[in-house]
């Protein structure tokens, strides 16, 4: 995720009034990290199950979180959206970030076509942060609480 | 000690600020059965094995007003042990956590969660919380009086379990929810 992509997504959040941003760090989101990091609002969880349990803590209290993960991180927190955030009707956005089939690493590269399959079964959107119109894209998929959504880094 | 004591002592000390979160298992059959004049004040998981101290962290980090009791299982606390120091990290002194200690997986049928020698409460004072123990009913009394430490892990005996939760999970988020709002 270049730069102005990086920006475009932070506008985004901040537009729909996102307050925490939960995450276990995906590569190339650091302008991300940083900006929620200074306003105090950035929670680093040890394990992407840990991150969905706090985010739905914070939604029963009345905040607005969203969880951002790698693509590598959508198994680990299963259970936890499933058992906790679906089962009681606790909703806020996953935000699953696709290093894509491509990736140099080439164990990701097996994780993104094994995740994209899951994500797929768990009807994920997809957003691109190339555009003006995505952060409407954005507004929409939350307001039909869309919980998962994913984006090419 | 017998788990449902332990927990009746908790409970005696729920006032209007604090809330209950209870782990998956007999804990939260057994606080379901204690607090039916504390239900929004209770949120009851019957999943998420794991999920108790980080979804207490969450309400405690958007409920400042409120006091927040996160009562998890030693097993359940050895598949998250990370959340221990998320806590310590993020925690803004509201939240309280009780482990009920059996040593072992009883819902499943007793299965040992820990090995022979090994304290969990070693591992809360080794993520920087302070911590301590208690073996009976006067403990947890002197537990509340010095309101010191950040844990409270209760070595609690088997105990024959109580019946299921028989509310809608959804029924039980928004109850809790309205309450804090």
């Amino acid at each position: 995720m270049n730069g102005e992509q990086a920006q475009h997504l932070i506008d985004t959040l901040d537009a729909c009034g996102v307050k925490y941003l939960i995450t276990v760090p995906a590569t190339g989101l650091e302008a991300v990290f940083h900006h929620f990091e200074t306003h105090e609002r950035c929670i680093y969880a040890t394990r992407e199950e840990e991150a969905v349990a706090i985010a739905a803590g914070l939604t029963l209290g009345g905040e607005k979180p969203i969880v951002m993960m790698a693509q590598a991180g959508v198994g680990n927190a299963l259970n936890a959206v499933f058992t906790l955030a679906d089962a009681y009707g606790v909703y806020f956005p996953i935000l699953v970030c696709f290093r894509g089939k491509e990736d140099p690493n080439l164990v990701q590269r097996i994780s993104a076509s094994q995740t994209h399959v899951v994500l797929e079964a768990l009807d994920c959107a997809e957003i691109s942060w190339e555009h003006d119109a995505s952060t409407q894209q954005f507004q929409n998929l939350i307001a039909s609480k869309r919980r998962w959504i994913k984006c090419a880094i | 000690m017998n788990r449902s004591e332990a927990l009746r002592r908790i409970v005696n000390h729920v006032n209007d600020d604090v809330c209950l979160i209870s782990p998956l298992g007999y804990v939260t059959r057994d606080l379901f059965a204690l607090t039916p004049g504390l239900r929004d004040q209770c949120f009851y998981c019957m999943g998420s094995m794991g999920s108790v101290v980080p979804l207490a962290l969450g309400i405690s980090l958007a409920s400042p007003a409120n006091h927040v009791y996160a009562i998890e299982g030693d097993g359940s606390l050895l598949m998250n042990l990370g959340s221990l120091v998320t806590v310590r990290r993020y925690g803004k002194g509201n939240l309280t956590l009780f482990i009920f200690d059996n040593r072992c997986y009883e819902s499943t049928g007793g299965q040992p969660s820990q090995p022979e020698g090994f304290n969990i409460e070693d591992v809360c004072r080794a993520a920087g919380l302070k911590t301590a123990v208690a073996t009976d009913g006067n403990e947890i009394e002197e537990f509340f009086e010095q309101r010191e430490a950040a844990v409270l892990v209760i070595k609690v005996a088997l105990t024959p379990a109580t019946p299921r939760v028989d509310e809608e999970p959804k029924v039980i988020a928004e109850r809790f929810s309205k309450r804090l709002s």
